[in-house]
C-alpha cells in the first residue's frame, strides 16, 4: 500500500474525529510505526488492518467509512489537491467521467509507483454509465462511490450511482447522470493559488 | 504546389479548432479573433486593430508585415502581447484563398502557466485537442509530489540530527563521545568503584592539520583512537572529548606508578610517525592523571578539572609529559577547549591566583 493513500486516510480520520483517536488507533496497530510516510510503501495486511480497526473504533461498516473517505478526497479543504486534479480531468461531469479511464496513467505520471486499478467506462445509454473497476481490490468501489458523488456536487450535476457485481475480480459502479448542471457546482480557477 | 482540396470552413469552426487565432484582411487588420484572444484583449476593441499594433515581432525581429510571416508558412515566429506584462507567445500563420488575408494562430508557449494565472483562462478555453489542461495537471501534481519528497527530506535531515545528538560515539573515531563520559563517570562515582582519570591532549596536531591538512589530521586522530584503544581494556572507556583531546577512564586502576607506566607507553606509541602518502605525520601527547581515591568524596567534574589541571602541568614541562594530580599544581592560566564542564570550570578561573 502506498504511502500517500495511507497519508490521505490518515488525514481523512484526523479531520473528521481529531488527532486523539488517530494516534490512539496507531498506538493500537503496534506495528512500531509512529508516523506514516507518504513516499514510502506500507504491507498491505498493515492498512488493512488499519482500516479494521478504525471502522470498529467508529462503530462504521467499512464500506460506509471508505464512501466517506472519497467524499472527504473531493470535498474537504484538507484534500484541495486532489479535487483540482482531478477537475483537470473535464470541463464538465462527463468529461471527467471519460478521463476517469486515464486516472492510473495520470497518477502515475506524477507518482510513478502509485499503481491505481484501472477503470473502463462504458457509455450504456445517454448519462447511464458503467465504471468497470477489473482486478481492483474489494475497497475501491466503496472509496470510487465517494469520489464520484463528492465530484458530481463540485461540477454541479446530479448523479445516482449503485455499486454492481462486486467480487473478487473487482467491482462496478452504475451512474446515472440526471442533470449535467442541476447546481453552479463549485467552480475550478486553472491556476493554482499560490502561497 | 500540388492541387489542394479546399475546405471551407466558417469562423464558428475556426474558433472551435483554434480558440486562440486571428485572421487578418490584405493590409493586416484584424477582421476576425478567436474567443481567447478577444480574452486577452479586455480593454481594446480587438477588431478593426492592426495586426502589430497587439502584437510585437520578436523572432524573426526584422518580420513587420504578416505578409513576410506566412511567406514562413508552417514555421513557428515568436511574438509578444503588447500588454503591460509583454506576455510572450508562439505561432505560425497561413495565407488565405486568393491572397484575402492571413490566418495566425496563437499559443502561449511554455509560458502558458503565467498566462493561465494572468488571464483567468478555464479549461473551456483550450481547444478540446489541446495538452496545455494535462500538462498544467502534470506541472501541479508534479510539484505536489516536490513538496511531500521535501517535507520527507526534512524529516529525514532533523531525526538525523536528533540522533547525531543523541549519540554517544564521535563519528570520526568511533570512540565514546562527551555525553557518554559523563553518563560513565556519574555511573562508576555512584556505584563507589575506583578509577582514574587521564586526561590525554595530543601535541603539535595543529602543525600536522596546517602542513599537511585536514585530511592527515582525520587520519592521525583516527590512528590516536587505534592506538588509545589497544593500549586500553575493554571495560576501559576511552573518549573524544575535543579536537584533539581525549579522556580514558580506568575501571578499577588507581595504583600511581602503573598509570603513569601505561601513559609513558602511550606517549611512545602515539609518537610513531603515521604515513600520509608519501609524507609523515608526526604528534605526540601530554598526559595529566588523576584517580578517585585520591578524594574522600570523588565528584565528576572535580576530577575533570584536576586531570586538566595535571595535564597542564605537564605542558608546561615540555611536550611528551605525564603528571599525576596533586595539591601543589595550579590550574592553567586559559580555559581549555573542553564545552562541556567550562560552565562548572569558569568561575574558579576567573579567580585570580599565585603562582
Amino acid at each position: 500500500m502506498h504511502g500517500l493513500i495511507i497519508c490521505a486516510f490518515e488525514s481523512f480520520v484526523r479531520n473528521t474525529y481529531g488527532d486523539a483517536p488517530w494516534l490512539r488507533l496507531v498506538e493500537r496497530l503496534d506495528a512500531g510505526i509512529e508516523q506514516f510516510e507518504p513516499m514510502f510503501h506500507y504491507d498491505d495486511g498493515l492498512a488493512a488492518r488499519l482500516l479494521t480497526q478504525t471502522a470498529l473504533w467508529l462503530e462504521k461498516p467499512a464500506e460506509a467509512l471508505l464512501e466517506d473517505f472519497g467524499i472527504f478526497l473531493v470535498a474537504h479543504p484538507a484534500s484541495e489537491r486532489v479535487r483540482r486534479l482531478l477537475r483537470f480531468g473535464g470541463v464538465d461531469y462527463e468529461g471527467f467521467l471519460a478521463s476517469l479511464e486515464d486516472l492510473s496513467g495520470r497518477v502515475r505520471l506524477a507518482v510513478p509507483d502509485l499503481i491505481l486499478p484501472d477503470i473502463v467506462l462504458e457509455e450504456h445509454g445517454p448519462g447511464e454509465y458503467l465504471l468497470q473497476c477489473d482486478g481492483a481490490p474489494p475497497e475501491f468501489a466503496p472509496v470510487l462511490t465517494g469520489l464520484l458523488r463528492a465530484m458530481a456536487d463540485d461540477y454541479g450535476a446530479l448523479v445516482l450511482i449503485e455499486q454492481v457485481g462486486a467480487d473478487d475480480n473487482g467491482a462496478g459502479l452504475m451512474l446515472r447522470l440526471l442533470e449535467a448542471a442541476f447546481t453552479e457546482g463549485r467552480g475550478f480557477v486553472l491556476a493554482q493559488r499560490t502561497g | 504546389m500540388q492541387s489542394e482540396i479546399s475546405v471551407g470552413l466558417g469562423t464558428g469552426a475556426l474558433d472551435i479548432l483554434m480558440p486562440m487565432h486571428v485572421v487578418t484582411d490584405r493590409d493586416g487588420t484584424i477582421t476576425h479573433a478567436g474567443p481567447v484572444v478577444c480574452k486577452i484583449h479586455p480593454a481594446v476593441p480587438v477588431i478593426g486593430a492592426g495586426f502589430f499594433d497587439l502584437f510585437e515581432a520578436r523572432r524573426p525581429r526584422r518580420v513587420q508585415s504578416l505578409e513576410e510571416i506566412s511567406d514562413r508558412a508552417g514555421r513557428k515566429f515568436h511574438l509578444r502581447l503588447r500588454d503591460p506584462a509583454r506576455t510572450p507567445l508562439i505561432g505560425t500563420a497561413v495565407r488565405l484563398e486568393a491572397r484575402q488575408g492571413v490566418l495566425v494562430n496563437l499559443s502561449f508557449g511554455i509560458a502558458v502557466i503565467d498566462a493561465v494565472a494572468r488571464f483567468g483562462l478555464a479549461g473551456s478555453d483550450f481547444a478540446a485537442t489541446d495538452l496545455t489542461l494535462e500538462m498544467l495537471y502534470l506541472v501541479e501534481a508534479k510539484s505536489a509530489a516536490m513538496a511531500e519528497s521535501r517535507k520527507l527530506n526534512e524529516r529525514l535531515h532533523g531525526a538525523k540530527t536528533v540522533a547525531e545528538a543523541e549519540a554517544r560515539s564521535d563519528t570520526l573515531t568511533g570512540l565514546s563521545n562527551r555525553r557518554a563520559l559523563d553518563h560513565v563517570l556519574e555511573r562508576l562515582i555512584a556505584r563507589k568503584t575506583p578509577f582514574t582519570l587521564m586526561h590525554l591532549d595530543l601535541d603539535f596536531f595543529k602543525q600536522v592539520n596546517d602542513t599537511l591538512g585536514h585530511a592527515a589530521g582525520d587520519l592521525v586522530l583516527t590512528e590516536v583512537a587505534r592506538i588509545l584503544r589497544e593500549e586500553t581494556r575493554g571495560e576501559d572507556e576511552v573518549v573524544r572529548v575535543g579536537g584533539d583531546e581525549f579522556v580514558i577512564v580506568f575501571k578499577g586502576m588507581t595504583e600511581k606508578l602503573r598509570m603513569l607506566a601505561i601513559a609513558g607507553r602511550m606517549i611512545q606509541r602515539l609518537e610513531e610517525p603515521v604515513p600520509f602518502g608519501e609524507q609523515h605525520a608526526r604528534v605526540s601527547a601530554s598526559v595529566g592523571l588523576v584517580s578517585s581515591s585520591q578524594y574522600a568524596v570523588p565528584e565528576a567534574a572535580q576530577m575533570m578539572r584536576d586531570a586538566d589541571t595535571a595535564l597542564y602541568a605537564s605542558k608546561t614541562r615540555g611536550r611528551a609529559q605525564c603528571t599525576f594530580f596533586d595539591a601543589t599544581l595550579t590550574a592553567g592560566p586559559e580555559p581549555r577547549e573542553t564545552e562541556a564542564l567550562e560552565s562548572t570550570r569558569a568561575p574558579e578561573r576567573s579567580l585570580p591566583r599565585s603562582g
